[in-house]
């Protein structure tokens, strides 16, 4: 069984954020870029499968140098290869990832839901219709039914609901979140993983181009969300501070 | 921008389940209702479901001309590809211009299949849609919520999907919508995954929803063990101790006890949040509360937004000092 996970690195936290109109990119400060936590989770289940089934792990991304640490803790955790393929656009993240895919002959596509840093959560089901795979989406958990050749993949339905489904292989699944442990790796894990190679693929040998610009919208303002006037923010020293917020629960239970 | 006035058609999709309206629609359709009469348009809902005799009850004086209701049972359990498929064959005839449908786990699923399938742009996670002048914007999160950006919309026709609790609900008194039964596609059934059983949560001893006072914690309080203080306060208030998704994912607290749009949805009269930031799934499931009271040492935590008082500090300092004064029962 040969497991793609689609993984995106993103920062942890950004400051200075600009919009950049002629490259239609936001520019900001920002950490060091981390797997998104949903891809984790992904990444997750498909070191679960490895582990049970024996399956290969591919970790795939799309982005720029900055990107490859990702990859490093990926090899460090248990990924069998890692390929990114390099560009810095992601709103056709879906097209560019399912070009890859189809080199790859997989059996079982893994994403997260959502990146921290676009909040779109579009990119899992664009990829499923792109490679007109059967899915599951937010799936908190997935299983492999050897004799059936099933994948169940357990499902959220809202409100403490799931619904476990059964999808033939090949098929998708775009994760939200595990139960399972998340792996750490070591450093010296790290540090042999390293050593180790990053396959990369340019657009021009996926039949793609960098500027694909559309103009159906753009950008006209970055701005910080509105703030809440009417939270009373309780201030002072530790006695102040828990006298008053005692007296607003009092208040409050009554 | 405004669409050719020949093609003029805003919908609505809208959520029911277990024959509950999800509130959200009510919110899409009142701003729905402003953009159709700025743009001299028909405003229309599709809701698909089984008994929704009470959920299309709830809209129908809601300033919809129209309101299409595919009732069937095969879409209860929720089916994603009958769904999918059903939706889709439906906007293919009524070629709405513009679409709202809910940034909820089914449109996140939805919107972009659907986007592919009609050929048509989709901006996801909107927490407002404004018509200002000629022009179209819609407003939206990113980088965990700690900027909006604002876009203009130049191309209709776009699906835009609307978080839950941004959208003010505006009374206004309007026409009864004339409600159409719409047969569902037989082809829609043609589906690849298969249910295979329905998870349905289990109320075994703690029930949070019962709670008037929940002491609800995050990933903010650190470690495992220092559950325990929110315990001590908990118990101290008469209160239950609830925690945010991370917390029951890593199996701190029993999943039971997990607010939010995939856990529980709670109304306490005091909710006090421990190291929660406040991403939206969890608000969701808390935002009803009375009174909230949040605790972050994150000044920047989206969680103060939603609060009625809060503090900027060290939970580990702040709660053993509020529980010295808590007076004795």
């Amino acid at each position: 069984m040969r497991v793609v996970v689609c993984c995106k690195a993103v920062p942890t936290w950004v400051d200075n954020l600009e919009y950049d109109e002629s490259n239609k990119k936001i520019n900001y400060d920002g950490s060091a870029l981390v797997m998104n936590e949903s891809d984790e989770a992904a990444f997750e289940e498909a070191l679960f499968l490895k582990k049970e089934y024996g399956a290969e792990v591919i970790v795939l991304t799309v982005g720029g140098l900055t990107s490859q640490e990702m990859l490093y803790q990926s090899l460090a955790k248990g990924a069998d290869r890692v390929i990114r393929v390099s560009s810095e656009q992601s709103d056709d993240a879906a097209e560019i990832l399912a070009k890859a895919i189809g080199q790859l002959q997989c059996d079982l596509v893994l994403t997260g839901v959502e990146s921290s840093d676009s909040m779109t959560a579009k990119t899992a089901m664009l990829l499923a219709e792109e490679l007109q795979l059967p899915h599951a989406f937010v799936v908190t958990n997935i299983e492999y039914d050897e004799d059936q050749q099933i994948m169940k993949a357990t499902s959220e339905l809202g409100q403490g609901q799931y619904e476990v489904l059964g999808l033939p292989l090949p098929s998708l699944i775009s994760v939200q979140s595990t139960t399972r442990p998340i792996s750490q790796a070591s450093v010296m894990k790290v540090l042999q993983a390293r050593k180790k190679k990053v396959e990369s693929v340019t657009l021009e040998s996926l039949g793609l181009n960098e500027d694909k610009n559309s103009n159906a919208y753009r950008i006209v303002d970055l701005f910080d969300p509105p703030v809440n006037n009417s939270c009373e923010m309780i201030e002072g020293n530790l006695e102040e501070i828990s006298t008053v917020l005692m007296r607003r629960i009092a208040d409050a239970a009554r | 921008m405004q669409p050719d006035k020949e093609n003029k058609n805003i919908f609505i999709l809208a959520e029911a389940k277990n024959g509950e309206l999800d509130t959200l629609a009510l919110q899409m359709a009142s701003r729905a209702r402003q953009l159709a009469d700025e743009w001299g348009c028909e405003l229309n809902a599709l809701i698909l479901g089984h008994d929704l005799d009470a959920p299309v009850q709830q809209l129908s004086d809601k300033g919809f001309n129209s309101i299409y209701v595919v009732d069937h049972e095969d879409f209860e359990p929720y089916h994603p590809e009958i769904y999918v498929n059903t939706v889709t064959e439906f906007m293919k005839e009524q070629k709405p211009s513009l679409l709202l449908v809910g940034y909820t786990y089914l449109g996140m699923e939805l919107g972009p299949i659907l986007s592919k399938r009609l050929g048509t742009n989709l901006l996801s996670n909107c927490v407002d849609i404004t018509q200002e002048n000629d022009r179209l914007f819609v407003t939206r999160p990113m980088f965990n919520g700690d900027v909006f950006s604002k876009i203009e919309v130049n191309e209709l026709p776009l699906i835009a999907s609307v978080q839950k609790n941004y959208l003010p609900v505006i009374e206004g008194s309007f026409l009864p919508a004339k409600v159409i039964a719409v047969q569902p596609n037989q082809q829609a059934h043609d589906v690849r995954a298969k249910i295979l059983s329905i998870l349905s949560p289990t109320i075994e001893g703690i029930d949070i929803t019962k709670a008037d006072i929940l002491v609800s914690v995050g990933r903010g309080i650190g470690t495992k063990e220092n559950i325990e203080l929110a315990r001590q306060l908990a118990e101290k208030l008469n209160g239950t101790v609830s925690g945010s998704r991370p917390i029951t994912d890593m199996g701190w607290l029993p999943h039971e006890c997990h607010v939010g749009i995939s856990g529980r949805i709670v109304r306490p009269k005091i909710y006090i949040a421990l190291g929660i930031s406040g991403a939206s799934q969890h608000v969701a499931g808390m935002i009803d509360s009375q009174y909230i009271i949040a605790i972050n040492n994150d000044p920047n935590a989206p969680i103060f937004r939603v609060a009625d008082c809060g503090i900027v500090g060290d939970i580990m300092e702040v709660v053993p000092a509020l529980l010295e004064t808590v007076p004795q029962a």
